[in-house]
């Protein structure tokens, strides 16, 4: 009973440290409880300790249970891309950003994955929402880059206006925008778009300047154009553009236009105004142009024969054959063509030159002479064989002879004591007579050289393609889209290994 | 009746000239027609010709005329033996109907008994890069060889080939844009060559840069081409207008650009060449026409701007011309059994093979990471041992396992346990993993060492070299150190194992060698894995040759919406030398995942290259090339094992990748004989044992012509013939078909439809044509479809040596084809016999 009364008296006595140490405990356990990890940090420590199958499964139990925030979206999207379960990543992502449509940084992380993902219609879909949002410079390049190649170049177009009205600047592509502008027929638009890349000297292409200035010509702003040409040209000599953009005036009928273009970026004896001579021919001026090229000639160096071509070309079409040989043989007559001297020797025959005449022929080749039967008739007349000449004559198809070689045809038939059929006969009052010399041929000719306008035009246009703008490995392709800077050009190398 | 017709060239080529009225078949020396011939459209519709008595045969050019006249006395075949002998002789699958309407243009027919000429010459400016980095290489050569072409390439910057050696080659492809150094002796010589029959296919220019003393000889070239040119170029091209552009030849991956590209004024002259793109340009002097691209029974033009299109914002390139249908037309049109690299026994290829970069690397997929487990043995585990019925080739880095070299014997210890495996083929993937191969052709150490030198290398912790010496301390082996200055983790350096001067032997043999200690007795090494940038120097690739193996790698084909273009589609090989080194046929996880810097889910976009290669037309076999390393992350051993259920559950046909080198080898190697009008003899095949024709749905099997035919197969309008191994000499001969729409007939005989096994050794066991036993070779169970005769059953038994491994019974379906899944281990070649009932 001691016991129990003592027990019970001890019992009694503790009372209050019970209560106090229970107080505690409750409260320890009552904090403790609230202190224990939740879900989410349950799943932040799983994925540190890289546990990421039970993170994934807590965090589809919570969003089967609804729950739809953006951490749980975001961490259900980077586990279920771990796993690479490509499908559930991609509704996680879309929900993500249709909770917050206004975050550009998800509809570019979204973009991102359509592309990784290869939906291409999604791709450009998040990048056109992209640019709603917000202007970005990469989501534009990529768009009109996948316009462009897909050939659709409408939607290309409204791309880079869209773009370039947020603020888009890649020179590339508005030089593009100019010429799908003028591929579309609005060359006013291509002007405009191409007048503005020029000012900031970012148009450096001669294909992309000769579009500006072809566009410009046709609005009848030649003068600009020149001056931008004449910008252009005197920054960088190049004599086959600057004949290039002159026969774009020409083409256009801007004679006047043309002649100030080669007068402000040739100097004389060189190959840009030389074309003067040309373009005083095409209007009709024989005697300025005579007196021109006689000027040209003093001072040109005569190195190449594509020059001397056309300079023989420009005296013979102004009727000046003594100075056409004068050039021939400034620049050697064995080293010009054999059609050149043929032509040459032609004019010069038609002209009464004998002594030069007898010059040029001896550098003709027989086959040469053999394959040209007017020829072949003139130099036997010019040694006095009129029959064996008038063999010959009667094997040239008159029909076919240009009119200025009718003239030496109808000398010959005179000559060799036979008379020019009336359909041979020059006609009349077509150009100036020349005199007769004492070593004529035969009759003065009466019939000026006709413009070979064809052969004029060719001879400052040459056609040939431009070289490769950029130097250019043999895999590169030298940026077919005109208006579009080349890149290096990288294909998969065929060369990834392990 | 009018009649547009195949063009095929050579020198002994025959022409039929066919209107309402007469026919002519000229050919040289003049054909000595007996009887009465049928020439088969793929309409379906049958022309019959017979000769005109005592018509006297006349000469135009190089080519014998002779007159024949429509026969409308000919009887149909079938109705006697004789006829029926000499239709099969006289079938001429070779023409394409056109309608009524147009014009009669001449119709050229194969001669019999004469080697098919596969060869074409493609010149090329060395100046510029090696070969693999010409256009012909990068875009031309992959659709030649769909074609059946073989590309010989010549560096003109070395010379011109000998003109006298010219009659090898069906024709000289040229793509030049960049000036050549003596463009003058390129174009004497092409007015030379395009004197012969030799056709001659330009894309780009002639030779440029194109001197105006050459004009006139550039004129005549293009002139025996049916082609004339005035020498303008439109290059401001604002007012020109597509007139005309062939819907079959032209916006193939892309539509022609808005933008036109300058082009120079080229007309293709009437009744000469083919226009397939016009163009119109209007000016103030008036307006000018051009035939942009033409092709003609010489060869054919398109300039380089309207062949590829190349957008610089995504840095991509694609088709314009169609590049299949534009070589077709251009080198001759000619139909012949086109050697096929992409299928066997009716299926598309499978095979798989792994480089063993990340062998040692420490997983992180989560079930094996607390192991501390190998990516290598994750791959065993996860990607090899569960798939025995997909055979494997695994290639180990020798300098991994070479613990001189920083390697760990672990390394060997799965080495061993995979090449223990059946299905798993013994590889090599290089000694000391060069990155840059052009490095060690002309190798220095001194250079090498002083690379190293250089190269910037991270500090080691002091925890992870505390750990180190610990590990070391209770003889436990510490991973391979990545710190080491002659371990490069990158290509950064020129290899990844330089303790030792590099040695090509070493490298090559010693390689093998290693991976072959630690397979089964007897079991090879059959297989080198190009390590780096995968183009190996001519020694290299001779040393492999040498050391009895076979190469692979590089190529990294891709044609997905991320590669929207066959052009990165890459051909069967790369000509180094005398020596071959063949492409892979896939790329690997690397290109998808960014140089594996993730995400590492990108390999599962393999998946669109592997549909695109397969249709419109199948280019490539399916091929699951991977690292070791795609051990290491979840979401690529995913994409893995997502390959390998897809490989098991498509129709494919699995064989080593050492197996499929032999084809890509033996594609060179084969030879095609036109014995007659529609019959060829294959031989030299070695292991490529199918032939197609493509856009064949007019034409089936001749079987009473056909030698060592096993079956065929229809796909995306192609013909796949499988032909039998055991035959040296194969004939294939076709005949027409009465609908092309409809299925193909039940025949009497067992006639292969698909395969999972290979089959060969075909023969009768008695003179009943529904019985036949074969040998049989192959991974997993024997899946197979014949056609036989409707409603008959067919008993299959497999054994070897005498001992039955299985047998099934099935009925052959109404449609004449019967299915059967033979479930035996036949790795180890066994016997097959089918037997119809019934």
């Amino acid at each position: 009973m001691a016991d129990v009364a003592t027990g019970g008296h001890r019992g009694l006595e503790l009372r209050p440290n019970v209560i106090v140490i229970t107080a505690l405990s409750l409260a320890a356990l009552v904090l403790a409880i609230f202190m224990l990890p939740g879900d989410t940090e349950r799943i932040a420590v799983l994925e540190r300790d890289g546990h990421y199958r039970q993170a994934l499964t807590a965090l589809e139990e919570r969003f089967a249970k609804g729950d739809r925030r953006q951490p749980t979206l975001f961490q259900l999207f980077k586990l279920h891309e771990r796993h690479g379960d490509i499908a559930n990543a991609r509704r996680m992502l879309e929900m993500l950003v249709e909770l917050r449509p206004n975050d550009h940084h998800l509809q570019r992380q979204l973009a991102e994955f359509y592309k990784i993902t290869q939906d291409e219609d999604s791709y450009v879909r998040a990048l056109a929402r992209q640019l709603d949002i917000r202007y970005s410079e990469p989501a534009c390049r990529n768009l009109i880059g996948i316009w462009r190649r897909r050939g659709e170049a409408d939607t290309e177009q409204k791309s880079i206006e869209l773009c370039r009205s947020k603020g888009y600047r890649r020179t590339e592509d508005i030089i593009r925008l100019g010429f799908l502008s003028a591929a579309g027929g609005n060359l006013v638009a291509a002007a405009d778009i191409l007048r503005a890349v020029d000012d900031r000297r970012r148009l450096k292409l001669d294909e992309e300047r000769h579009l500006l200035f072809a566009a410009l010509v046709e609005a009848g702003q030649e003068k600009e154009a020149n001056r931008r040409a004449g910008r252009w040209l005197r920054g960088q000599r190049n004599d086959a553009f600057a004949l290039t953009l002159i026969d774009t005036l020409v083409e256009s009928r801007k004679f006047d236009a043309a002649v100030d273009l080669a007068r402000e970026v040739g100097t004389v004896g060189d190959s840009v105004s030389l074309v003067i001579a040309s373009l005083m021919t095409e209007q009709g001026q024989q005697v300025a142009a005579r007196a021109y090229l006689r000027g040209w000639l003093e001072k040109a160096v005569l190195e190449t024969e594509d020059i001397t071509t056309r300079f023989l070309a420009s005296a013979l079409d102004a009727e000046d054959s003594e100075l056409a040989y004068i050039g021939a043989q400034r620049y050697g007559l064995p080293k010009l063509g054999q059609s050149h001297l043929a032509e040459l020797a032609e004019a010069l025959g038609a002209d009464g030159r004998r002594k030069e005449f007898r010059s040029v022929r001896s550098h003709l080749a027989e086959e040469t002479v053999r394959a040209n039967p007017l020829l072949a008739a003139a130099i036997e007349a010019e040694r006095g064989a009129t029959v064996p000449a008038r063999v010959l004559l009667s094997r040239v198809n008159v029909g076919e002879l240009e009119e200025w070689r009718l003239a030496l045809w109808s000398r010959l038939m005179e000559t060799t004591g036979r008379r020019a059929s009336p359909t041979a006969v020059p006609r009349p009052g077509t150009g100036e007579p020349t005199g007769i010399g004492p070593q004529s041929l035969g009759p003065p000719r009466i019939v000026r050289r006709t413009k070979d306008r064809t052969r004029t035009i060719r001879r400052i246009t040459r056609g040939k393609a431009p070289p490769p703008t950029a130097p250019l490995g043999p895999g590169a392709v030298p940026g077919p889209a005109p208006g579009v800077a080349p890149k290096p050009f990288a294909p998969p190398s065929f060369s990834s290994g392990g | 009746m009018r009649i547009q017709g195949v063009v095929i060239k050579h020198p002994a080529a025959m022409m039929v000239e066919i209107d309402s009225g007469a026919f002519s078949l000229p050919s040289r020396p003049p054909p000595t027609l007996a009887h009465p011939e049928s020439v088969l459209c793929t309409s379906g519709q049958r022309l019959d010709v017979a000769p005109v008595p005592h018509a006297t045969p006349w000469k135009t050019g190089s080519r014998s005329h002779v007159m024949l006249r429509r026969d409308s006395t000919y009887r149909q075949p079938g109705l006697s033996a004789e006829i029926a002998a000499r239709l099969m002789q006289a079938i001429a699958a070779l023409v394409i109907c056109a309608l009524a309407c147009l014009p009669a243009i001449a119709l050229d027919i194969e001669f019999g008994g004469r080697r098919i000429k596969r060869e074409i010459l493609a010149l090329y400016d060395g100046r510029h890069g090696p070969l693999n980095e010409t256009r012909i290489h990068k875009f031309a050569e992959m659709p030649l060889n769909h074609l059946g072409f073989k590309v010989i390439y010549h560096d003109i910057s070395k010379g011109l080939p000998p003109i006298a050696e010219m009659g090898r080659y069906r024709g000289v492809l040229t793509w030049f844009l960049e000036p050549l150094p003596q463009p003058d002796q390129l174009v004497f010589w092409l007015d030379q060559v395009t004197r012969t029959e030799l056709s001659y296919v330009m894309i780009g220019e002639v030779a440029p840069p194109s001197p105006e003393a050459l004009e006139p000889t550039v004129a005549r070239i293009l002139a025996r081409l049916g082609l004339h040119t005035s020498g303008q170029f439109i290059g401001l091209t604002h007012r020109s207008k597509v007139v005309f552009a062939d819907p079959d030849m032209l916006g193939f991956e892309r539509r022609i650009d808005a933008v036109l590209p300058g082009y120079l004024v080229v007309t293709a002259k009437a009744n000469e060449a083919t226009a397939h793109l016009t163009l119109r340009h209007s000016s103030p002097r008036g307006e000018v026409s051009s035939d942009v691209v033409a092709t003609s029974p010489r060869g054919g033009y398109a300039p380089h701007d309207f062949t590829i299109f190349y957008e610089p914002n995504t840095n991509r390139v694609r088709w314009i011309l169609n590049p299949f249908a534009f070589f077709k037309k251009a080198f001759g049109n000619e139909l012949f059994p086109v050697p096929d690299t992409t299928t066997l026994a009716g299926r598309r290829l499978y095979f798989s093979h792994i480089d063993g970069d990340g062998w040692n690397n420490l997983t992180d997929v989560e079930e094996y990471r607390v192991q501390n487990m190998l990516s290598a043995e994750v791959i065993a585990r996860d990607a090899i041992l569960p798939f025995p019925d997909l055979p494997v080739s695994v290639g180990l880095i020798a300098g991994e396992a070479d613990r001189t070299l920083g390697g760990l014997s672990s390394s060997g210890r799965i080495a061993r346990l995979l090449y223990a495996l059946p299905h798993v083929e013994v590889a090599s993937h290089t000694y000391s993993h060069p990155y840059s191969w052009r490095f060690f052709e002309a190798y220095e150490r001194t250079k090498e060492l002083d690379l190293i030198e250089k190269a910037a290398r991270p500090e080691q912790p002091v925890r992870e070299r505390l750990a180190e010496g610990l590990m070391r301390a209770v003889g436990r082996e510490p991973p391979p150190s990545r710190y080491d200055k002659f371990f490069a983790g990158s290509d950064e350096l020129p290899r990844t194992f330089m303790k030792r001067p590099f040695d090509l032997k070493t490298e090559v043999a010693g390689a093998l060698a290693m991976s072959e200690s630690f397979a089964p007795k007897g079991k090879k090494a059959k297989l080198y894995l190009w390590s780096g940038d995968t183009t190996p120097f001519e020694g290299a690739i001779r040393e492999v040759r040498l050391a009895g193996a076979r190469n692979i790698n590089g190529g990294d084909s891709r044609l997905d919406i991320e590669y929207p273009s066959v052009a990165y589609v890459p051909p069967i090989s790369r000509v180094v030398g005398s020596e071959r080194h063949i492409y892979a046929v896939n790329s690997n996880e690397n290109t998808y995942t960014n140089d594996w810097t993730g995400p590492y889910y990108g390999f599962f976009m393999l998946e669109h290259t592997l549909r695109n290669t397969d249709a419109p037309r199948r280019l490539k076999a399916f091929n699951l090339y991977y690292h070791m390393y795609s051990g290491e992350k979840s979401a690529a051993l995913a994409s893995v094992r997502h390959f390998l259920a897809m490989a098991r559950r498509q129709p494919v046909i699995p064989i080593a990748a050492s197996h499929y080198t032999m084809i890509a080898e033996d594609f060179f190697a084969a030879e095609i004989e036109q014995v007659n009008l529609s019959a060829w003899a294959v031989t030299a095949r070695g292991t490529m044992q199918t032939v197609r024709f493509d856009d064949a749905e007019g034409f089936g099997i001749d079987w009473a012509q056909s030698i060592g035919v096993i079956g065929f197969t229809r796909h995306q309008k192609a013909l796949y013939i499988s032909l039998d191994a055991q035959v040296t000499r194969a004939i294939v001969a076709l005949q027409a078909r009465s609908d092309p729409d409809r299925r193909d007939e039940a025949t009497p005989r067992l006639v292969l439809e698909g395969s999972r096994w290979q089959i060969r050794a075909i023969s009768q066991t008695t003179s009943e044509v529904c019985d036949l036993i074969a040998t049989v070779e192959g991974f997993g169970p024997g899946d197979m479809v014949w056609r036989a005769p409707p409603g008959k059953s067919i008993t299959a038994t497999i054994a070897r040596g005498g001992e039955p491994l299985a047998a099934q019974t099935a009925t052959v379906r109404p449609d004449g084809l019967v299915e059967l899944r033979l479930a035996a281990a036949v790795i180890e070649p066994a016997m097959l016999r089918l037997k119809c009932h019934g």
